[in-house]
Formats: structure tokens, sequence, C-alpha cells
């Protein structure tokens, strides 16, 4: 249909757990989409994948419907995972720091390479390295 | 906060340890093409957000921006904003966007209003979800307007990208005799079925997910079945489906076109004269257009 788009939003949420509280209603709120349409075609999609943030892509469109596909989980998680780095808590002082393989950093690019702005391997590697630059997990 | 795309998903983390209930992405974006909505991401600063539990102190505010400045991010760590969110019923909040929308003889009502129907109004119930046509677009409402004039009673009907199915439930208010509705996104077929079922027009609008083509999801060919088929997809789409839409219509049949932008508009007259059918009138709102032609009595 004709549909032009308004805005996209990407909410990183837990799987199975999206409410029509923040962060998904100062979110969705503004723009005049159906939440509840959201939150329950979410928990269903994500049934299943309890614990695991699941990236949800909600494409709007101008006459207020949307339309939403689930992301790989973020790089972020990925990376902490194949550190073998427990995740942070909010009491922690620092991030704690941990060692990737080059080969660990090309498996999580291929795995994101669907949701990267690009199809090319090395540049998805490149936008992991970064990301795992910024978490303090060096990359070996 | 304002965050570069790169370093979105390391403060996101960050953000996440304090907001369990998870952040909000909103990146900057620029359409590229209106009439087939591509978008593309600017390298832009996104807009991230995320609800912490209150009272949110001073000494976690700090903790905050301590973990947040121990990332090595490729620009300076943008300001934190803190607002306090009213406690809203966020599952309505939407809701004020929709009202009564009155197109012709045609009346789409939300379930929460309530509308005073007129003798002779015709009563569509719809609440928007996700699938397009909510009549809140130009395109839905040009095309609700020319189903209200050239629809007869009687008529077949063919309703190629139903989305919500608003012009389905349009067509059976309007008194046509059957109509099939084609969606090739199962989800909004899904959408659309529920909403036939809310107007209780289930014995006249039968759908399928597909489109024209090879794709047709009925046994038996489409060939001259509908009298009408009404196309509110992209210029793209109308144009690559003109034919098999002309194919679709009995002789004297009408096509309604909508889903494209003045820009588009002589690439689909030339593809309708094209497909056989004659240009009979053209709506317009705002940038939008909507064509209705004829197909030639042979």
């Amino acid at each position: 249909m004709a549909k032009k788009v308004r805005a996209v939003v990407t909410l990183q949420i837990p799987a199975g757990k999206a409410n029509p509280a923040p962060p998904v209603g100062t979110a969705l709120g503004p723009h005049g989409i159906n939440i509840m349409d959201f939150v329950k075609g979410y928990n269903e999609r994500t049934a299943g994948m309890d614990g695991q943030i699941i990236p949800a892509q909600i494409t709007i469109f101008e006459d207020r419907s949307f339309t939403f596909v689930l992301k790989t989980p973020p790089a972020s998680d990925l990376l902490r995972k194949a550190a073998g780095v427990p995740k942070g808590s909010a009491s922690q002082l620092q991030q704690v720091a941990g060692k990737v393989t080059a080969e660990q950093v090309r498996q999580i690019a291929t795995q994101k390479l669907p949701d990267l702005n690009t199809s090319d391997v090395e540049q998805a590697i490149k936008s992991i390295e970064g990301t795992a630059r910024s978490m303090g997990i060096e990359v070996v | 906060m304002h965050v570069w795309p790169v370093d979105v998903d390391a403060v996101a983390d960050v953000l996440g340890e304090f907001a369990p209930d998870g952040v909000s992405i909103e990146p900057v974006i620029r359409t590229l093409d209106h009439d087939n909505f591509v978008y593309e991401y600017l390298d832009a600063p996104s807009l991230l957000r995320s609800c912490v539990a209150a009272p949110f102190d001073a000494m976690s505010r700090r903790a905050l921006r301590r973990r947040l400045t121990a990332l090595s991010l490729s620009a300076p760590l943008g300001r934190l904003r803190y607002a306090d969110v009213r406690t809203t019923d966020w599952s309505d909040e939407w809701k004020r966007f929709f009202h009564v929308l009155r197109v012709g003889r045609l009346v789409v009502r939300p379930s929460w209003e309530e509308v005073e129907a007129a003798p002779g109004d015709l009563v569509i119930d719809l609440d928007p979800g996700a699938a397009f046509g909510t009549g809140q677009h130009e395109t839905t409402r040009l095309c609700l307007a020319a189903l209200d004039t050239y629809l007869r009673p009687g008529m077949h009907i063919l309703d190629v990208g139903t989305g919500s199915g608003i012009l389905s439930l349009a067509a059976a208010r309007l008194g046509a005799a059957t109509i099939r509705a084609i969606d090739i996104d199962a989800e909004a077929v899904k959408v659309a079925r529920e909403n036939v079922r809310r107007n209780g027009v289930e014995n006249l609008v039968v759908l399928a997910t597909g489109s024209l083509g090879p794709d047709w999801p009925w046994p038996g060919s489409a060939a001259a079945t509908a009298d009408l088929v009404v196309a509110n997809i992209s210029s793209n789409a109308a144009i690559a489906l003109l034919p098999a839409c002309a194919e679709t219509l009995r002789p004297d049949g009408l096509w309604i076109g909508s889903g494209f932008i003045e820009s588009a508009y002589g690439t689909v007259v030339a593809a309708v004269r094209a497909a056989g059918l004659r240009p009979i009138a053209t709506t317009a709102d705002g940038d939008w257009r909507c064509l209705i032609a004829m197909k030639a009595a042979h």
C-alpha cells in the first residue's frame, strides 16, 4: 500500500515481556500507533526466547499504521557472551573487560549481517570491532 | 541522550543495566523515495531513551555517568537529560489520534468513539493496527471517495493490497456482490480478516495472501472476473500489476488506483493506457493522486 515512512524506532527490550509502560509507551505513544497491537505481536513472536534482549525495529507509516521486524540480539550482548563476560550490573563501577578472537568477531558479524547497514562481511566486522572497543572488549 | 550510530549498541547496553525494561533507539532517517517508502539512516546521533525507577538520585546518576564515560566511544559522550515520566495509560494514549472519519457516505469509526449515524451513512468499524489503511492517509481517503462515487451495487470487486481491509469493507457497505481481497503480506491478511469479521461481512469478502499472476491464490483464472479493481499500492507495484489488473476486468470494468504522488502520475497514466484502459477521472489530495480508468467495452 501507499506507505510513507513517518519514523523508525528500535526497541531493545526483554523477549516476551513488552508492555505499554516506558520505554515502549514513551517511544511509540507520541506517534499514535496502537501500542497493545505491538505488545501482543512482540510477545507472541518472542515467546520462548526468555532472558534475551530481542530488538524490535518498528516502522511507523504516515497513517499511523506500523510494521515491525525482530532483529538479532545487540552486538554488545553477543560480544559479552563470546568473551564470557557476565552481564554488568548497575552497581559496578566499570564494565568488566574481556577478550574475543577475530574468529568470534567474524561469527558475530555474519550473524548480525542481515541487520547491519552493509552486505559486506568485512564492513560488518569493523562495526562489531567498534562496539567491542567501546565496551572495553579486546579482539585478539 | 543522543548517541552516534556506531556507539549506540555499547551505550544501550549500559543503559539496559540501569533500566531493565529496555531502551528505545530513535535514529534519524531520510526518506529517499516517498512513493516506494525507501529511506536511509543518516549518520547523525540517534536518540536513546530508557526509563529508570524513581527516585534516581544523584548517586545513581553519577554511577550511570561513570559507566558511560568508561566506554571508549567514538565521540564525546553527549548530555544525559532526565525528565519525569508522567504515569499514563500508554495503551490508550494513541487513541486520541483517531476519530470518526467521514468520506462521502462512508463513516469509519474506531471502536472507542460513538457515532450518530445519519440516514444513508455506511458505517465501517475499524481500529488501526499493524496494517496499512486506517483512513488517516490521503490515498486511503481518495480510494474511499472513488469507491463511493463509482461502485454500483451488485459489482464484483478485487482489492489488490488490501492492508487493513478498509477498502473491501467500504465496498461491502456500498453494496458489492462479492469482494476478493489479496495482499502479499500475510500479517495484513490476518488483520483484514479480523476487521471483516468485526463488520460481519465474512459472507461478502474473501481474503487470501497472494497477488495477481502466478501468485493468484484461488483456483481458476482471474481473467474477466471483476467489475472493479481497487489498488492502493505504490506506483511501481501498480505499474507492474496493471496488465494483470486489466485482464481481471470485465468489459467496461473500472480500475481505481492510488498510492502514488504527482511526480509518478504521468508514468502511471502511460501504464494504464498501455494496459488497454482509458483514464476517466483523477482526484487529488495534497501530493497524492487517485486515477480511475475504464476497460474498453469489446
